[in-house]
C-alpha cells in the first residue's frame, strides 16, 4: 500500500514532469540520443579513412546520408503529430524534444556525410536548406524558451482580449466626456476610436510599434488643448487626458504583446516552408545520386 | 416662443416610442447641437457642439449651419436652407421633420437617431487577420507548397528533361542544345579530372543509362588497352576478383582528379601478399618501414643473356657483367696529374705548350670551371628528363680517347675505327704490308706495356731503324703480335672483354657486345628530371666506384632520407603509385575494346 507521504512525492513528481521543459524531457534523453548519434558518426569519420577521401559516395557516405535522409523525413513528420490531439504513445512534449535534439544532430550527421564537400548544385542547396531550416529551428527554441516569460511579465495578468475589452471601455469613457466639451476635443475622441487598429503587417507586429496610431496623436492633442482650457471644461479636459494616457499605455502593452507573438511565430515562417524546400531538394539529391550512379 | 421636440426611438419591434419635450425660447432661434445649453440637445459625437440653428420668420423657416458643420436637406449638403414639413433634414446621426403646426405651439419638430452609433466591438480593434504575420502568398503553407514545387521542377524535373533532350553525342563533341543543360549542370557532385573535361555536358558519354552505375565498357571505349594488374587466370584466391573501373577510379573529384594514390589500393593486397597467394613477390606497404630493399636486375651473364634479382647489400650480390670495364671512380677523381695540376687555379698557370693538345685541359683552362671530369660529362637525360642516356663511345670517350686509338707510334695519325673489330684487323694487316712492300721495316716497341696515353702525355719514343728484325716474311707475324697487343693489351682490352682467335668460334678477334643494364629495377619509374636539383653523388656512390662491375644504384635507405610512406610528416608522403604502376603492360586488357562513341541507346 502507497503511503499518503509517497503519493504526495509522486504527484508532485508527476506535476514536475509535465511542468519541466521539453529541452529536460525525460532527463535529456533525446539529447543522450543526439550525442550519441552524433559522436558515432564523427568517430566513424575520423577513424575510418576512405581511398579517395570522405565523400557522400563511400560506404559510411551512403551510411549517414541515409540515416541523414530518414531523419529530416522523420522530423517532418512532428509537423503532421501536433496536429493530431491527443497522447498518442509519445506524448507531444516528447516528440518536441526529440525533433529539436535530433534535429540538431543533423548538423553532424549530414556535414560529415558530405565530406565537407561543396559546390554550387542540388547536393549542396540540400546541405544549405537543411542548415537554415535547424539554424531558424534554434531560433524558435530559444524563442520558446524566453518569449512565454516575457508575454507573461507584459500581459499583467491580462489576455490581449482583456485589454482591449477596456480599451473599448475607455473609449467609451472618452465619448461621454467629449460630449460635453467642444468639438476639438470630439475630433480627437473620434480620431482616438477610429484609427486605433492593433496588428497589421508583419512589420507592423514585429516593430511593436504604430507611428499612425490615432490614440497616440489624440493624446498629444488633447494634452495641448487641455492645457489651454476654460476653467469650466479644464476638468472633463483632465479627465480625457487620463482617459486617453491609459489607453496609450493599454495600447503599447498589447502591441508589445503581439510583437512577443509574432516573434514566436515568425520563425515557423522560415522554418516550415524550408522545411519543404528541403524536402524537395533532397528528393531531387537523392535521385540525382542513382540517377546518374557510380 | 414655444416649441413640442418630439424625439422617437425606432424600437427593434418597428414600434415608434416617442418623448416629448416642451421648450420655450426667446427669440426666434432654436439651436441644435451636442452642447448641454442646446434647445435641441443632440447626444452623439458624430454632432457638432453647436451644429445648426432653426430660425422661425414669419412666413418660413430657416435652417442655417454653424461654422463648418455638415447639414443635408433631402440628402443635399447645405449651409442654409428654406425648410418645410416636407423635408428631410439630416443632422449627423439625425433626422429632423418639422411637424404640422399644432395648436399649442410655435413649432413642432420630431427628431430621430436614424444611425445609432456603432457599437464598439473587440474584433474592430484587433481584427484576427490583421494578427497573421503572412496572407495570401505569403502563408506557411502556401510558401510551402511553392518553395517545395520550385525546388522539384528545377532540381528533378528540368535537370531529367535536359538528360533526354542531351543529344547522344559522344566524347570531344559534348555540346548539349539548348538552355536546359545548365539544369543537367545542377545535379553535378564536383568537377570532372582535367582529362574528362574535354567530355564536355555529354554525361551519358559514360553514364549511360539512368540509374545503372557506370560500366567498364563505357570506360573501355576510349581506354581499350587498359591492362590486368595480375594475371586473372592464376590469382582466383578470394577477395581480388577484377573489379569495375569505377571501384577504384571516383570520377567527380575535381582536383583531386580520377587516379587513386592511397596507399591502401595497394598495401590491402600486397602488406601480405606472401601469405596470401603464391608468388615470388615481396610483401610490401608503407614506403617508409614496410617496403623491401631494392632487387636491381642485374646481368650477370651477358652472353647467355642472365639476369639476377637480388637485393642491394645483400650477401652474394652479384657483379653486374655488362663487358666493359670502366672505372668511375678514377674518371670523376683524377685531375690533371701533367704538372702537378690539382685545381683550377694552378691550371690558370701552367703554359699553353705544355697541355700538349688535351682538349679536356684546354677546354677546362677556356673554362675555368673544372679540371677533371663530371657526370654530366658523359650522363645526358633523355628527352623528357625522365631517364638518362646511355654514354657513348663516340660523343663522350672520344673526346678524350678517340685520338688514342693510334697503334703504331710512326704513324700517329692513322687511327683505329672504334666499334668495328674486323676493320681494325683489316687497318694493321694492311699497314704492315704496305710497309713491307715500301721496304720499310716495321718497328714494334717491345717491352712497352702500354702505347695508351693519358691525355696530356707525350708520345713514346721510337726506336732507332734497324735494331728490329729482317723485314719480309715477318710481317704477317708482325701484324699478329701488333693484333695481339692492341687487343689484349693496349687498346681495346683496356674496356672491352676480349675473346682472342684461339677462344674465338671465328678464330679471329672478337670484342664481346657491351650490355649497359637501361633499367634496373623495371617494376618501378624513377623520373631523374623530377630530381635533378640533387647532385648525383647524393644517390650514386661513383666517385668510389673503381669498376664497373658496381651496381651505382642507392639502396633503399637513401630514398627514405626523402620519401617515407603515405602519412609521413617530416618527410615527401610517397604512396605506391608514385613509383609503380597498376595496370601492367605485359598482360592482356582488362576489357575487349568497345566501338568508340556508340552510347547505349535509352
Amino acid at each position: 500500500m502507497i503511503s499518503s507521504v509517497d503519493r504526495s512525492a509522486a504527484t508532485a513528481a508527476a506535476v514536475d514532469a509535465a511542468h519541466a521543459s521539453f529541452l529536460v524531457y525525460r532527463r535529456f534523453r533525446y539529447l543522450k540520443a543526439a550525442l550519441l548519434l552524433s559522436l558515432a558518426s564523427l568517430a566513424a569519420y575520423l577513424v575510418w579513412e576512405p581511398p579517395g577521401g570522405h565523400n557522400g559516395g563511400t560506404w559510411l557516405g551512403y551510411t549517414l546520408g541515409t540515416i541523414g535522409a530518414l531523419l529530416i523525413i522523420w522530423l517532418m513528420l512532428f509537423g503532421a503529430r501536433k496536429r493530431r490531439y491527443g497522447p498518442g504513445s509519445w506524448s507531444l512534449k516528447g516528440w518536441l524534444s526529440a525533433h529539436v535534439y535530433l534535429g540538431v544532430s543533423l548538423l553532424v550527421v549530414a556535414t560529415l556525410h558530405a565530406g565537407f564537400q561543396v559546390g554550387l548544385n542540388i547536393h549542396t542547396l540540400a546541405y544549405a536548406l537543411m542548415i537554415a531550416v535547424i539554424l531558424s529551428g534554434l531560433f524558435g527554441v530559444v524563442a520558446y524558451v524566453r518569449l512565454p516569460r516575457l508575454m507573461t511579465e507584459n500581459r499583467m495578468g491580462q489576455s490581449l482580449n482583456g485589454m482591449a475589452l477596456e480599451m473599448l471601455e475607455l473609449d467609451r469613457q472618452c465619448v461621454d466626456l467629449a460630449l460635453g466639451l467642444s468639438d476639438e476635443y470630439a475630433l480627437e475622441v473620434q480620431r482616438s476610436r477610429q484609427e486605433t487598429r492593433l496588428g497589421g503587417s508583419a512589420w507592423r507586429q514585429l516593430s511593436g510599434r504604430d507611428p499612425k496610431c490615432g490614440t497616440t496623436r489624440a493624446l498629444a492633442n488633447v494634452r495641448a488643448l487641455a492645457l489651454a482650457a476654460p476653467p469650466a471644461m479644464s476638468e472633463r479636459a483632465a479627465g480625457l487626458v487620463v482617459a486617453l494616457g491609459r489607453k496609450q499605455e493599454l495600447l503599447q502593452r498589447a502591441r508589445r504583446d503581439i510583437r512577443i507573438k509574432a516573434l514566436m511565430d515568425l520563425w515557423l515562417y522560415i522554418h516550415v516552408p524550408l522545411s519543404f524546400a528541403l524536402l524537395a531538394a533532397l528528393i531531387a539529391h537523392v535521385v540525382a545520386v542513382f540517377f546518374y550512379w557510380g | 416662443m414655444r416649441c413640442k421636440i418630439r424625439y422617437l426611438t425606432r424600437q427593434r419591434t418597428g414600434r415608434v416610442a416617442q418623448d416629448e419635450q416642451i421648450i420655450t425660447l426667446e427669440g426666434n432661434r432654436i439651436t441644435l447641437g451636442r452642447g448641454t445649453d442646446s434647445a435641441v440637445f443632440l447626444r452623439d459625437l458624430r454632432v457638432n457642439y453647436h451644429h445648426a440653428e432653426l430660425v422661425v420668420h414669419d412666413h418660413e423657416i430657416v435652417i442655417e449651419a454653424v461654422g463648418h458643420s455638415i447639414l443635408r436637406i433631402d440628402h443635399i449638403p447645405v449651409e442654409r436652407a428654406v425648410v418645410t414639413p416636407d423635408s428631410e433634414i439630416e443632422v449627423g446621426p439625425y433626422r429632423l421633420q418639422l411637424g404640422q403646426d399644432e395648436p399649442d405651439a410655435d413649432l413642432t419638430l420630431a427628431v430621430e437617431l436614424v444611425a445609432p452609433p456603432p457599437t464598439d466591438t473587440v474584433e474592430q480593434l484587433i481584427e484576427p487577420r490583421r494578427l497573421l504575420l503572412g496572407t495570401g502568398i505569403l502563408r506557411k503553407r502556401a510558401l510551402s507548397w511553392l518553395l517545395f514545387l520550385v525546388v522539384l521542377v528545377c532540381g528533378l524535373a528540368l535537370p531529367i528533361v535536359a538528360y533526354r533532350t542531351t543529344k547522344p553525342e559522344g566524347a570531344g563533341n559534348g555540346q548539349s542544345a539548348g538552355f536546359l543543360a545548365g539544369f543537367d549542370r545542377f545535379w553535378i557532385s564536383g568537377d570532372l579530372a582535367a582529362g574528362h573535361r574535354l567530355l564536355g555536358d555529354a554525361c551519358n558519354a559514360c553514364h549511360e543509362l539512368p540509374f545503372v552505375p557506370v560500366r567498364s565498357e563505357a570506360c573501355a571505349s576510349c581506354h581499350p588497352a587498359t591492362r590486368h594488374h595480375f594475371e586473372v587466370a592464376r590469382f582466383t584466391f578470394a577477395g581480388f576478383a577484377p573489379t569495375a573501373c569505377t571501384g577504384c577510379h571516383s570520377e567527380h573529384q575535381g582536383t583531386r582528379g580520377i587516379v587513386p594514390v592511397h596507399q591502401s589500393l595497394c598495401a590491402d593486397c600486397h602488406a601480405d601478399l606472401s601469405v596470401t597467394a603464391e608468388t615470388t613477390l615481396l610483401d610490401a606497404a608503407d614506403f617508409g618501414d614496410a617496403h623491401p630493399q631494392f632487387r636491381p636486375t642485374v646481368i650477370t651473364d651477358p652472353a647467355g643473356g642472365r639476369v639476377q634479382r637480388v637485393a642491394l647489400g645483400a650477401a652474394g650480390f652479384p657483379e653486374e657483367r655488362s663487358n666493359l670495364e670502366f672505372p668511375h671512380a678514377i674518371h670523376l677523381t683524377r685531375t690533371c696529374e701533367v704538372a702537378g695540376v690539382t685545381d683550377v687555379e694552378q691550371l690558370k698557370k701552367v703554359p699553353p705548350e705544355t697541355l700538349q693538345g688535351c682538349r679536356v685541359l684546354e677546354q677546362a683552362r677556356q673554362d675555368l670551371n673544372q679540371a677533371g671530369l663530371d657526370c654530366a660529362d658523359c650522363h645526358r637525360p633523355e628527352l623528357g628528363g625522365v631517364s638518362m642516356l646511355l654514354p657513348r663511345m663516340q660523343e663522350h670517350c672520344a673526346v678524350c680517347h678517340s685520338h688514342r686509338l693510334e697503334f703504331d707510334p710512326s704513324a700517329p695519325d692513322r687511327v683505329l675505327p672504334h666499334g668495328r673489330p674486323d676493320e681494325v684487323i683489316a687497318v694493321i694487316n694492311d699497314f704492315y704490308a704496305a710497309q713491307a712492300l715500301r721496304g720499310r721495316p716495321a718497328v714494334v716497341v717491345e717491352d712497352q706495356p702500354s702505347l695508351r696515353r693519358r691525355p696530356g702525355e707525350g708520345a713514346p719514343t721510337a726506336a732507332p731503324p734497324g735494331a728490329g728484325p729482317e723485314p719480309g716474311q715477318e710481317v704477317q707475324a708482325i701484324a699478329a703480335r701488333k693484333l695481339d697487343d692492341v687487343f689484349g693489351r693496349t687498346l681495346c682490352g683496356v674496356c672491352h672483354e676480349i675473346i682472342p682467335p684461339a677462344a674465338s668460334e671465328r678464330g679471329t678477334w672478337e670484342v664481346r657486345p657491351v650490355r649497359i643494364t637501361r633499367l634496373w629495377m623495371p617494376k618501378g619509374h624513377f623520373d631523374h628530371g623530377a630530381h635533378k636539383t640533387t647532385p648525383c653523388a647524393d644517390c650514386h656512390k661513383a666517385q668510389t666506384s673503381k669498376t664497373s662491375k658496381d651496381v651505382l644504384l642507392p639502396p633503399i635507405e637513401t630514398c627514405r632520407a626523402c620519401h617515407r610512406g603515405e602519412h609521413a610528416r617530416a618527410a615527401v608522403p610517397s604512396t605506391c603509385i608514385m613509383c609503380h604502376d597498376y595496370h601492367r603492360e605485359d598482360l592482356d586488357p582488362m576489357l575487349p575494346a568497345r566501338a568508340r562513341a556508340a552510347p547505349v541507346a535509352r
